[in-house]
């Protein structure tokens, strides 16, 4: 499949600050691509660079196969960007902020227009400084929509609002995915969690990994291990075991690299003890939140106060 | 062209009413403008044939440019280049379109109106317009240079309004402090050069600077060397005035050659024979009485600066930089005098004994042009390469006189195309007895019509001046302070009189030296010091 968008070593520095630091990434065609990360990871940073609202410090970027520094004037055509904070036109009513972008797209979809608007029941006569947040992205999802964009950008989306015009918004975008790609950031995990076949996580300005739902959600395992003594852990665990937790006789950790059976094994060898071994699949929430809690250097070993004091192996 | 029209049309429904104030402004400018020229007139001959403009000239055009200038901002801002959140950066716009929106936004409601207005202007004056497409052009560019293109640089470069107003103050402020350097050096006879157009790059320089800002805004959004840009530009355009100071610039405008002209030290001056404090408390003005001789008839020759050389024991002891003096115009050999500042020093070491005087004097030859000859009426005069003269009517008038109703011409002034004359040297005669007794009786006691001549204009071929109001209004001052003050007030300009207009034109620039062997510089009383 061809690449939509395809970055290597994408840099950015803002003075001495890196918001972003050798961002290597390939958003393949038709995919619905969710970029994750804590605030201030450099998901708005590294959508500017993509849209060319800021220009990289270092590194390569294609966007529908053109260089993203040289994205202008008719490139935009193809492209769809609606970002939480974009400033909009506040005089102009919803009817003439619609009418005015028609002649700027040789593909507006005047039907596709009239459906989106009763899709987000949009108010046409009332001016877009006077709508609510929900509403103005309601406009601004709609205006991006209309003319059927190859490639959808979207800057933390959902931010702010409530469920309802969330779910709005994304009925309309899954309506368009068949025909676009889409690439949106959010730190909302349970948001994305739903549609996004693909998702990165980029912590600190770096690409922590990039790959398919599916594939994300069926390495991530909470195992729990249950030991019919005090448990027995290695001094040094394993760097895919995330969030250990000794309590007791119990052990819990999140891994990262479950592969079925071999895990198993390796981890049965790991607690000869073992009375009991158990492996569920986990919320993309949860993975997030051991990703970011061992980027952020958290203690690895989580241990009760009953187990304090007591030897490791 | 369909994206240009679209964004224009978006503009205009969006600015309609800051497109309404300046276009009632001009309105009311094009209304008031002639009106203005008769008061003109009338207060010009209140207070002896010095123009002072009246409220609208002197209001209206700077409203009308406050309006222009917050409707260009606002058009700017409308689609705003700092920033990385505007609506229109991720949308098919395409930057020369965009900009050629904004710039027929211009077009349609700063340029369109003024041309109307400037064109109406000019008909009810009597000046036909259409004679003068080239200057009008000549004009429009200086207000896009002067007026337009700083204001449209600035909101390229700024956020919003109230940045651009500090950015705008910034720049003022800046321009006021590098004027006041220039100013200080200048009064210190540092940076005075008697080359007349030090700013000639001025415009070249603003032209380059902010179009280089404008288009790097639009075409990269490349907003930070803008800003860099425009700082710079202020101490581009100090040290290319600068420049044109310099002494090699003078020499180069103004090359050593002979003049044909014999400047001697007068026998018997008795001008003034005293020195006096200048401007600058440093110096004082001395006086050097000279005669002129060898002037050609129908040449002109004019003064524009001098640099005097002090000689004393055989070395020099002072010599001064370029400055200014007092403007002759030597038309015939005549008795005249060269002012110029030196520093109470220099006076003083040497007011005691006789020194040597080198001057270097850079002068203007111009040459008679064309001759013409009108008689005063009150209606209105046509004069050749001028413009239109009318007669200045005593607000008093008409008076009777053995029964007959006259209308009392008590000055005239004339209106030119958006410039002052070139130099014209305009002479009639004043009488001060009735105009119909003039005629009718002879009589020896009537008093006998008084000879008057006055210079008007300048030695420049700039097609244009940057004025709004195309009309330039020279009143004629025949005025000698020294002959009329005690004129009886009924002296006037009967219709009928000869007003005879001697146009003149720059034939070259040259400077010319001389030398004044035991010159005893004159006494000072610093009495006048305390009385100061």
């Amino acid at each position: 499949m061809n690449a939509t968008i395809h970055t290597r070593g994408l840099t950015k520095h803002f003075g001495r600050i890196a918001a972003l630091n050798g961002v290597d990434l390939d958003v393949e065609e038709g995919s619905i691509y969710a970029l994750v990360g804590p605030n201030g990871a450099g998901k708005t940073t590294f959508i500017k660079l993509l849209m060319n609202i800021l220009r990289p410090t270092a590194g390569e970027t294609t966007v529908l196969s053109d260089p993203a520094n040289h994205l202008a004037g008719k490139q935009f055509n193809r492209i769809g960007y609606v970002s939480e904070n974009q400033e909009m036109p506040g005089w102009m009513t919803v009817a003439a902020w619609m009418e005015y972008w028609r002649p700027f797209y040789p593909q507006w979809d005047r039907v596709l227009e009239q459906q989106l608007v009763n899709q987000f029941d949009l108010p046409l006569k009332r001016r877009l400084k006077d709508l609510s947040r929900g509403m103005r992205m309601k406009a601004a999802f709609a205006s991006s929509l209309a003319y059927r964009p190859a490639l959808i950008v979207l800057d933390e989306p959902f931010s702010g609002l409530d469920p309802l015009v969330r779910d709005e918004l994304i009925e309309g975008l899954l309506d368009r995915a068949p025909e676009a790609t889409i690439f949106l950031s959010s730190h909302d995990l349970a948001e994305i969690e739903s549609f996004a076949s693909h998702v990165g996580y980029l912590a600190e300005g770096q690409m922590i990994f990039s790959e398919e739902m599916t594939s994300l959600s069926n390495r991530f395992r909470d195992v729990t291990v249950t030991l019919d003594g005090p448990a027995s852990i290695p001094a040094v665990p394993p760097p895919d075991w995330l969030q250990l937790q000794v309590n007791g006789a119990v052990v819990r950790f999140v891994h990262s690299s479950y592969a079925g059976e071999p895990t198993e094994h390796s981890i049965r060898a790991a607690f000869p003890a073992a009375r009991s071994l158990s492996f569920d699949p986990i919320p993309l929430r949860s993975i997030f939140l051991a990703i970011a809690k061992k980027e952020r250097h958290y203690p690895a070993i989580a241990v009760t106060e009953a187990q304090q004091g007591r030897s490791v192996a | 062209m369909k994206q240009i029209l679209h964004i224009l049309e978006k503009d205009v429904r969006r600015f309609w009413r800051e497109i309404l104030i300046p276009l009632a402004l001009l309105a009311v400018f094009t209304w008031t403008g002639p009106k203005e020229w008769r008061d003109a007139s009338l207060r010009a001959s209140y207070i002896g044939g010095f123009f002072v403009p009246g409220t609208v000239e002197t209001f209206l055009p700077t409203l009308i440019s406050i309006s222009w200038w917050l409707l260009i901002v606002r058009v700017v801002h409308e689609e705003r280049l700092v920033g990385d959140r505007q609506f229109w950066i991720t949308r098919p716009y395409e930057w020369k379109k965009l900009i050629a929106a904004k710039a027929l936004f211009v077009a349609c409601f700063v340029y369109l109106p003024l041309a109307a207005a400037q064109w109406l202007l000019l008909a009810e004056a009597g000046l036909h317009p259409a004679t003068h497409i080239g200057s009008l052009l000549y004009d429009w560019l200086l207000i896009t240079v002067i007026l337009i293109l700083p204001i449209a640089a600035i909101a390229a470069v700024t956020r919003n309004f109230a940045r651009m107003t500090l950015t705008l103050l910034g720049v003022l402020v800046t321009v006021l402090i590098v004027t006041s350097i220039f100013s200080a050096l200048l009064q210190k006879g540092i940076v005075y050069s008697p080359v007349g157009q030090t700013d000639i790059l001025d415009v070249p320089l603003l032209m380059l600077f902010c179009s280089a800002v404008i288009l790097l805004a639009y075409a990269r959004r490349s907003i930070g060397l803008g800003r860099i840009l425009l700082l710079v530009l202020p101490v581009v355009l100090f040290l290319s005035q600068e420049f044109f100071a310099s002494d090699a610039m003078v020499n180069h405008a103004y090359p050593k050659s002979d003049a044909g002209v014999q400047f001697t030290l007068r026998d018997n001056p008795t001008l003034l024979e005293t020195a006096h404090p200048a401007l600058n408390r440093k110096e004082l003005l001395i006086q050097i009485p000279l005669h002129v001789a060898g002037i050609t008839p129908g040449d002109l020759w004019v003064s524009n600066g001098a640099r005097v050389t002090v000689e004393s024991g055989g070395r020099a002891v002072w010599t001064s930089n370029w400055r200014p003096v007092n403007t002759q115009y030597l038309t015939a050999d005549k008795d005249t005098a060269l002012t110029f500042n030196v520093s109470r020093e220099v006076f003083y070491s040497v007011q005691s004994h006789t020194v040597t005087l080198h001057v270097d004097l850079a002068l203007d030859q111009a040459r008679r042009t064309q001759v013409e000859t009108v008689q005063a009426s009150l209606r209105d005069i046509a004069v050749n390469g001028l413009g239109v003269c009318s007669s200045i009517i005593d607000p008093g008038s008409p008076y009777t006189v053995g029964g007959k109703t006259s209308l009392r011409i008590v000055g005239i002034n004339c209106r030119s195309a958006l410039r002052g004359p070139e130099l014209t040297y305009v002479e009639t005669v004043w009488t001060d007895g009735p105009c119909e007794l003039n005629k009718t009786v002879i009589n020896e006691f009537l008093p006998q019509p008084l000879l008057r001549s006055t210079w008007i204009g300048k030695l420049t071929d700039d097609p244009s001046e940057l004025i709004l109001a195309p009309i330039d209004v020279t009143p004629l001052n025949f005025l000698e302070y020294n002959r009329d003050q005690n004129s009886p007030a009924g002296r006037q300009i009967c219709p009928g009189f000869p007003i005879t207009f001697t146009r003149y034109g720059l034939v070259r620039q040259l400077r010319t030296a001389f030398t004044i062997d035991n010159f005893r510089f004159p006494s000072y009383d610093k009495g006048e010091d305390a009385a100061r």
